[in-house]
């Protein structure tokens, strides 16, 4: 019973969601989706944040109970918390408040920082693709080469046909790889769904069986 | 100099008076030179006097302003917000002046503006500026007499939670007015000015520090109804072999107020005589002699009429026409004098048979008007080689959806001698085509082309073999390339300059209303016919009780006050009518109303039927009275008019059945679905017309003497996606035929993936060195497949972790998942019989923003020492800055993503990758369960049939048979 009925709400919701793909009828499209279940999403999501705040207290306060490692950390997320929810509640969230401008000033520029540096981790993780350890490894380190001085001016300067070839590269072996990819991708989704949908996928619900 | 005290002081308050001095003029300085300069508030010239204009000087660049707020008021003291003019700081305002129109209908009321009054940032105590207008009907009430108010709110709130509100409340106190009222969280309420009244208006900037800067000085502006501008043109054609007269005009920018055109005939003036003549009504009337004249509805109608002048056409031919247009308000404007073309019918556009089409695959709200057959044009070229021996030629094609091409034929001729130069079949349309032109060829004389269709057209019939488009491509020296001439032929007529032009009807109107005015590059029309969703009324006042009291508002400045009685509600409401459209009754021609409140339904049928037969009575007893035939005719008419209201009122079923229901929701449903019924049947006419007097209409189709009304349907199977489920079932038969066989214990090979066999040394290397194996799921959401086939080899990780007592740590990225993975951890844990080792923190949400996710797990690695990685899910940019910390602190990392993007960086920093689907496959992989087995099977099997309709219908269209292409879906 604990996993036949999530079993079955699965499926026919699943069901539901098969005949929305297919019918563009109003009944499914507008009285479904539109007035019934985007509503529906807003109220769960917002139940659902509620979860997660819990679960980040529950486990910064054990940490700090337990003096964890670092357990010093955790009063940076209570206090970091706790800042952002009286900024919001107190001030609002429009342009002009405190938490708008905590929001500008102190997590747009920390994630601009993580985000750049992924041009160093990329760098190192060209060098580890490029050496030319094998006959595979070479082809590729050959292809890269080209691809990227096309991009930019000098390599005109080499040769006007390099544009030509790394564009070849782009849209012929590199798109066929892409496509496979993604032709399996989207078989192996509609087999997932499938599994899914009658019943013989059911790691999702918890445990294996 | 000794500096003793008395120097000192004087110094100090030199230096202090100096330093007060220059603080005063800097902030005198600030104060001028932060407020926008010369703010003024004018009438909108030849409106409806419903519109002003604010204008202003912009402050410099330098200022770094991000936006202009304007405030209005009824009073110089209190101004709400009223709107926000966005500035780009870095560029600033390019113009010399800024304008603002307060002329449209602006939100006063709405759910989301606050619940009390609240002083704008930056204000004083005193301050008279305010933030958005307060949601209380109490404030809203005192305004309005001052504007003009329609409520806006769900078409179900108003239909069913609107409440009924009485004047009077005793039943003993007479019969009174009644309305619908609904509560301010129920609605938006817009306002819109009203002529004469005065309004106050102030702006201020903002700069990109937030700093609310000195607003201008306040300035008032009083709307006034002007006359209207005069009609910018008319057009006027004699036809002589059918002797009638073709007007068509266009109308003015402001056509708000208009309401209706009179064409004058004129003498023959000159232009100067008529400016002149025009300054004097009087002589006007004396002058001009009236053609004709009709209503003009904001400009919707249509702007042509016929007259039919007989033998007389002669005298029209010097003579010369004026258009005069008169708004509601009865000011009037005469446009410039129209010399008539003399033409014969032969000239006018030809006429057409256009169909109304349903709109395929919908969900029924939308219609096509077809007129023509698919168009297919040459939109632009490009020479592929630098001799243009070789040139791509892009083409568009306008079709309807049930519309189908075939084949298209280009054939490319040199415009000099004529002779064809090439022949371009296009089997499947692409858009483009290429042409060889031979290396001798003149490119720079141009290129004719004619252009023949084979295919289904109008009516779904095939497209006849003469149908022929022409074009000419003349060559561009700037652009250096052909390009094509505005003139297009259609069957050897240029139809560049004629419009299709389509007007819609509704039943209950006699009104013919223009949708669109199309250029004949396009051969149909789709039209919108949305499900009415919101209900707009006009708001009559407000009522809110005080105390013991109900207070009234009204828009015609009247105030109420009653006792308030127990059954009134508490909560302030909006007063609109609560009267609605039911059901036109066809057999009288009569639009029934009905009311929303079943008492107030009954009381206005019996209104209805009463006042009608005694109108009925009184026009039958006047009728004695008369003699003459005419008076009497008309009489006739009038009581067959009310007859015809009477009968519709007592005869109709609908409304019958209607009155009858006893459960009011179900009545005021059934009222919905007749009053949809009658709001989206409509029926079209299409006018084809030069924009200067030769037109044509084509009235839509007749049955039994009236014009047939179309109603778009609701599709329930969308027929593009056939094949698709076709597909589907297909694959659904394959996966079940290999369960079978799976089940039945056949052996099914699955080739090994390294991934997914390590991942048992991983965890066994993790248990060995005691240090714990983080798991994550990626960003994707609960919606995608890769999360969900996440969540299985989740489930089988962590049942190894937890045998061999090793910690699992899975932050989550989504907070709906965080509950899903800890429920799977926890039952690993169970199945394992280790409940004891579960702990729910280690499967914990982190956070849902991308880079401070990335951090967050970061920092668990090099904190907790990471022996295994994770990375199982969808992954997007930060995909390598985890791997490569994961490398850094030397932990085995297994990665698995359907995210083709990411796929190089995991094969690259991590030791093992499942690559797309191979992820899908993990949990059969890893499980051997036959059912999961037999799917996986079948996906091998479904992807070489794949690669065979691929191969198939690569060869096929290399052979000019596309079927098979054309079967598959676009997306």
């Amino acid at each position: 019973m604990k996993k036949t009925i999530p079993l079955l709400i699965v499926i026919i919701g699943g069901l539901i969601w098969v005949a929305w793909a297919f019918s563009p009828h109003y009944v499914l499209q507008e009285v479904f989706y539109n007035q019934f279940y985007l509503p529906w999403v807003y109220a769960m999501s917002s139940f659902a944040m509620l979860l997660g705040v819990l679960s980040l207290t529950m486990m910064h306060s054990a940490k700090i109970k337990r003096k964890a490692p670092k357990w010093q950390f955790s009063w940076f997320f209570f206090a970091s918390f706790i800042a952002t929810c009286l900024a919001g509640f107190i001030g609002g969230t429009q342009k002009g408040g405190l938490f708008m401008w905590m929001f500008e000033n102190v997590q747009m520029p920390m994630s601009a920082t993580m985000f750049s540096l992924l041009a160093f981790y990329m760098a190192s993780a060209a060098y580890k693709a490029f050496r030319a350890r094998s006959p595979e490894a070479t082809v590729l380190l050959i292809a890269a080469i080209v691809v990227m001085l096309a991009q930019v001016p000098l390599g005109v300067k080499i040769s006007k046909h390099l544009p030509t070839i790394s564009q070849w590269i782009l849209d012929v072996p590199n798109l066929a790889s892409k496509r496979g990819i993604m032709l399996g991708v989207g078989l192996g989704s509609v087999a997932t769904s499938l599994k899914i949908l009658l019943g013989i996928e059911r790691s999702y619900l918890g445990g294996g069986d | 100099m000794r500096l003793d005290k008395r120097r000192l002081i004087l110094i100090l308050l030199a230096v202090s008076i100096f330093g007060i001095g220059n603080l005063l003029a800097q902030e005198q300085d600030r104060v001028d030179t932060n407020v926008v300069g010369d703010f003024q508030v004018t009438d909108v010239p030849a409106d409806d006097g419903t519109g002003l204009i604010l204008s202003w000087e912009p402050l410099p660049r330098e200022k770094r302003i991000i936006e202009y707020r304007i405030y209005r008021g009824i009073s110089p003291d209190q101004l709400f917000f009223l709107e926000s003019i966005q500035v780009n700081p870095k560029s600033g305002v390019a113009s010399d002046r800024m304008y603002y129109y307060d002329n449209s209908y602006t939100e006063i009321s709405d759910p989301s503006f606050p619940a009390k009054m609240k002083l704008e940032k930056d204000q004083a105590e005193d301050g008279i500026l305010y933030g958005r207008p307060p949601r209380d009907f109490r404030f809203t009430a005192t305004l309005v007499d001052k504007f003009q108010m329609i409520s806006l709110s769900k078409r179900n709130d108003f239909y069913f939670k609107s409440q009924k509100v009485l004047r009077e409340h005793e039943p003993e106190e007479g019969p009174s007015d009644s309305w619908a009222g609904l509560k301010a969280n129920q609605q938006t309420i817009v306002a819109g000015l009203i002529p004469g009244m005065t309004y106050y208006y102030t702006v201020l900037a903002v700069d990109e520090r937030q700093n609310y800067l000195p607003y201008a000085e306040v300035s008032s502006g009083v709307p006034m109804p002007n006359a209207p501008e005069a009609a910018p043109a008319l057009y006027s054609v004699l036809m002589e072999d059918t002797q009638d007269l073709r007007f068509e005009w266009e109308y003015p920018i402001y056509k708000g107020a208009l309401a209706a055109y009179t064409i004058l005939r004129l003498p023959a003036l000159s232009e100067a005589e008529w400016q002149n003549l025009k300054q004097d009504p009087e002589a006007v009337q004396v002058a001009a002699e009236e053609m004709a004249h009709g209503r003009v509805k904001r400009g919707i109608l249509p702007n042509y009429t016929k007259v039919e002048v007989g033998d007389e056409i002669g005298t029209y031919k010097d003579a010369r026409f004026a258009i005069r247009l008169t708004d509601v308000y009865g000011s009037s404007s005469l446009s410039s004098l129209s010399t008539p073309r003399i033409m014969n019918s032969d000239a006018l556009p030809p006429q057409i048979q256009f169909q109304v089409e349903d709109k395929p695959n919908d969900k029924g709200d939308r219609l096509t008007v077809v007129w023509d057959h698919p168009i297919v044009f040459i939109s632009k070229t490009t020479a592929l080689k630098s001799d243009y021996t070789k040139i791509r030629v892009n083409y568009q094609l306008n079709q309807t959806d049930n519309q189908r091409v075939d084949t298209i034929w280009f054939e490319f001729f040199d415009p000099e001698t004529d002779a064809s130069i090439a022949k371009i079949k296009e089997f499947y349309q692409d858009n483009s085509v290429v042409l060889k032109l031979p290396e001798d060829y003149d490119y720079k004389k141009g290129l004719k082309v004619k252009i023949n269709l084979e295919g289904l057209g109008v009516g779904l019939n095939p497209i006849p073999p003469e149908y022929t488009i022409e074009q000419m491509l003349g060559y561009d020296p700037a652009m250096m390339a052909l390009l094509p001439e505005k003139a297009i032929y259609r069957n050897d007529l240029d139809v560049s300059k004629i419009y299709n032009v389509v007007y819609r009807k509704y039943r209950n109107s006699p009104d013919w209303n223009m949708v669109m005015r199309n250029t004949s590059y396009d051969n149909s029309l789709d039209v919108p016919v949305p499900y009415p969703s919101m209900s707009q009324k006009l708001v009559y006042g407000f009522s809110y009780p005080q105390g013991d009291s109900l207070y009234f508002y009204f828009n015609n400045g009247e105030r109420f006050v009653r006792a308030r009685k127990n059954s009134d509600r508490s909560a302030p409401v909006s007063l609109m009518s609560h009267e609605v459209d039911f059901t036109w009754d066809n057999a009288n021609k009569v639009m029934i109303t009905t009311s929303l409140f079943e008492d107030e339904a009954q009381r206005m049928y019996d209104e209805a039927v009463a006042e009608t037969e005694a109108a009925i009575a009184s026009l039958e007893e006047q009728k004695t009275q008369l003699t003459a035939a005419e008076q009497i005719a008309a009489i006739d008419a009038e009581i067959a008019e009310y007859q015809a209201f009477l009968n519709a009122y007592t005869q109709n079923e609908k409304l019958q059945q209607m009155l009858k229901m006893q459960d009011n929701r179900n009545r005021v449903k059934a009222v919905i679905k007749a009053a949809d019924q009658v709001e989206r049947a409509q029926t079209y006419m299409v006018v084809k017309t030069d924009r200067k007097g030769l037109f044509v209409e084509t009235y839509p189709e007749m049955t039994d003497g009236e014009y047939i009304y179309h109603t778009p349907v609701s599709n329930w199977f969308d027929s593009n996606k056939w094949v698709t489920l076709i597909a589907t079932l297909l694959f659904v038969a394959i996966v079940v035929v290999f369960v079978q066989l799976a089940k039945r214990g056949k052996d099914l090979y699955i080739r090994p993936i390294a991934g997914l066999q390590e991942i048992d040394n991983a965890i066994g290397r993790a248990t060995e060195m005691g240090r714990p194996m983080l798991y994550c799921m990626g960003n994707g959401s609960i919606s995608d497949v890769a999360t969900i086939a996440s969540m299985g080899i989740l489930s089988l990780v962590a049942r190894k972790a937890a045998e061999y007592d090793t910690k699992l740590i899975v932050p989550c990225y989504d907070y709906i998942i965080m509950p899903i993975a800890q429920e799977i951890v926890r039952e690993a844990h169970y199945a394992v019989g280790r409940p004891d080792t579960f702990d729910r923190n280690n499967v914990f949400y982190l956070t849902n923003v991308q880079f401070a996710y990335v951090a967050g797990v970061n920092g668990i690695m090099i904190r907790e020492r990471m022996a295994t990685n994770f990375f199982m899910g969808y992954f997007a940019a930060e995909a390598l800055l985890m791997t490569e910390t994961g490398n850094a602190v030397g932990a085995v990392q297994i990665a698995g993503t359907d995210a083709v993007t990411q796929i190089p960086f995991f094969i690259t920093t991590c030791d093992y990758t499942l690559i797309g689907e191979e992820l899908y496959a993990a949990s059969a992989y890893l499980n051997r369960e036959p059912m999961l087995l037999g799917t996986l099977k079948a996906q091998d099997y479904f992807k070489f049939i794949i690669i065979l309709v691929v191969v198939v219908g690569a060869v096929l269209s290399s052979f000019e048979l596309t079927g098979l292409t054309l079967l598959m879906p676009e997306k």
